[in-house]
């Protein structure tokens, strides 16, 4: 006797020859993110190898017109207009000066993404350091042979004014060349980059890397909190006080500079004022609008806050722990993620001092645009 | 060979005809023999009748897509031996779990008024794949047609697997909607 469902499978090998011919000879483009996976994962290397040559390009004598000028041998391929607009770069110190002189001229890292791994590889002399100033080459290439060997990654800061940066947001491009052939060209827009949206949420899902969430998320999250009474604590963006939206702001910094989506640099640039962080308390709502829905945002509760400024004012913007302080271990058979990719419930472990604090329970649900941090909560034993 | 040629031979009653068959789709059939017996003595053996099932159907019939046309024999074949190879405790791979998925499609039988002849059943689930986006419609067919694991859908079309797993959850939700819609029990 046939059952329902032996029924149905066998009726389905009867659907029209045409639309079986279309499943097997049919090929469909990869979607635009997908296609461009590869390269944003080579964009967040190259990003963390900002982070390491900021330092020393910001060293570059701002008046120098060979300041804005591309290398020689990228000039007869891009045609990009000189960074004229460029703005003034904090003044280098004599420490800064002896670190660079320790800057090896190469680096390379290894990076594994999408079953093919790829070299990437910045190259870059303090005499092009010096000319460049916030323009550095690299080279992409991967281990099979086949994608983009040999490619010459141009990147470059593109930012105009303070102003430009908090209106349109970030500045920096990164061109792929394969000799005069261009490949693409990615703008790279880093504060209002989504820290995940739900397709890279499901592709970690997918690929078995759901540590990395917690690594890049969870993490900082409960760093951020470390050291006060409690941990975070909300099942709805309306429970959270000023102080906790104002960590949680915190927090997202961290997490996007982990993910390669701001630099020190950027934050530096954009609020410190020699002495302290001036953070308009705009700033701090746009960034909190990113992950939470629903908050009540009361900013004159705050310490910091000054009312002539509209601002809050901080000493620093980076959560200074030990690794070892606090870190969340991801249960992944106790973690899911919806049918629609939408919704993600982690569960895992939060240590503090190396001691089990804990067991923690994050909601996150996934927009086109981002994610929502829906509610933080410890589970009862 | 073209395959206006090799149904030539078959009309002709000439044997080269399954030669040619087995040159050009052999692997093709084999593959999807594979998938549903998970045995490669079994698969052999699907494919070889197939070709005698093609030899029994042409003459009278033409088919216009002669690849599908002799995939469709071997998946029928298939399915009944494995059928048969069940009751041995044999079997296995994608196919019961594809069957599980399919549970899913499955109305309500209170909510329908009768069991419906498999051509009419035929008919609605061909106008529902017509109805899907090309490229859910042919997920659709590489899970419950092909029985492809969800893995290998991904790296067919470049998707994630999970956005595979979605996609088949989906259409899963429309094809029970539709059915019911339509009044049909299975």
């Amino acid at each position: 006797m046939e059952t329902g469902k032996e029924r149905l499978f066998r009726v389905i090998g009867d659907v029209g020859s045409d639309l079986v011919d279309t499943a097997e000879n049919k090929v469909f483009p990869r979607s635009a993110g997908r296609r461009l996976l590869p390269a944003a994962a080579c964009l967040a290397v190259l990003v963390g190898l900002t982070c390491l040559a900021l330092p020393y390009l910001q060293q570059a004598p701002q008046q120098e017109p060979a300041a804005t000028e591309a290398p020689p041998s990228l000039e007869q391929t891009t045609e990009l207009p000189a960074d004229e607009t460029q703005p003034p770069l904090p003044e280098a110190d004599q420490d800064r000066k002896q670190q660079n002189a320790a800057v090896p001229a190469q680096s390379k890292e290894q990076l594994v993404f999408w079953d093919t791994i790829y070299y990437v590889e910045a190259v870059y002399t303090p005499e092009q350091m010096e000319q460049a100033a916030g323009e550095y080459l690299g080279t992409v290439q991967a281990a099979d042979d086949e994608t983009l060997v040999g490619a010459l990654v141009y990147m470059r800061l593109a930012s105009a004014t303070r102003a430009d940066i908090k209106e349109r947001e970030v500045p920096l491009e990164i061109f792929v060349q394969d000799g005069a052939q261009y490949l693409y060209c990615l703008t790279y827009y880093a504060p209002s980059g989504p820290i995940l949206d739900y397709r890279t949420a499901a592709d970690l899902w997918s690929l078995g890397e759901p540590d990395y969430l917690a690594s890049a998320l969870l993490t900082p999250l409960e760093q951020c909190f470390y050291g006060g009474e409690t941990p975070l604590e909300y099942r709805g963006a309306g429970e959270l006080t000023p102080e906790q939206l104002l960590r949680l702001f915190l927090a997202t910094l961290q997490a996007e500079r982990l993910l390669g989506q701001r630099t020190d640099d950027l934050d530096r640039y954009l609020w410190y004022d020699g002495s302290e962080y001036v953070v308009p308390t705009a700033d701090i709502q746009r960034q909190l609008n990113r992950y939470l829905d629903g908050y009540d945002w009361r900013p004159e509760e705050l310490p910091g806050y000054r009312a002539d400024l509209e601002a809050v004012v901080l000493e620093q913007l980076t959560v200074d722990l030990t690794p070892e302080a606090v870190y969340v271990v991801l249960d992944p058979e106790s973690s899911a993620l919806d049918a629609e990719n939408r919704t993600l419930t982690l569960v895992g472990d939060r240590y503090q001092d190396v001691r089990l604090a804990g067991r923690r329970c994050y909601q996150l649900h996934f927009t086109d645009d981002g994610c929502i941090l829906e509610a933080v909560y410890t589970l009862k034993d | 060979m073209e395959d206006s040629a090799i149904i030539d031979l078959y009309w002709a009653r000439e044997e080269r005809a399954l030669a040619e068959s087995d040159a050009k789709y052999g692997s093709y059939c084999r593959t999807v023999a594979y998938n549903i017996l998970r045995s490669r003595e079994d698969t052999e053996e699907c494919v070889n009748d197939t070709w005698l099932r093609a030899w029994n159907a042409m003459p009278p019939q033409r088919p216009g897509i002669l690849s599908s046309f002799l995939a469709k024999i071997t998946r029928n074949l298939s399915l009944d031996r494995y059928k048969a190879g069940r009751a041995d405790k044999r079997g296995g791979g994608q196919l019961p779990l594809a069957l599980d998925e399919l549970g899913d499609c499955i109305p309500d039988s209170r909510n329908v008024e009768d069991v419906v002849e498999l051509k009419e059943l035929s008919r609605v689930l061909d106008r529902f794949l017509r109805s899907l986006p090309e490229k859910e419609a042919c997920v659709f067919l590489r899970r419950y047609w092909f029985v492809d694991s969800t893995k290998e859908i991904a790296l067919r079309y470049g998707m994630a697997e999970g956005s595979v797993k979605s996609t088949l959850y989906r259409t899963r939700g429309k094809l029970r909607a539709c059915l019911e819609k339509e009044g049909i029990a299975l």
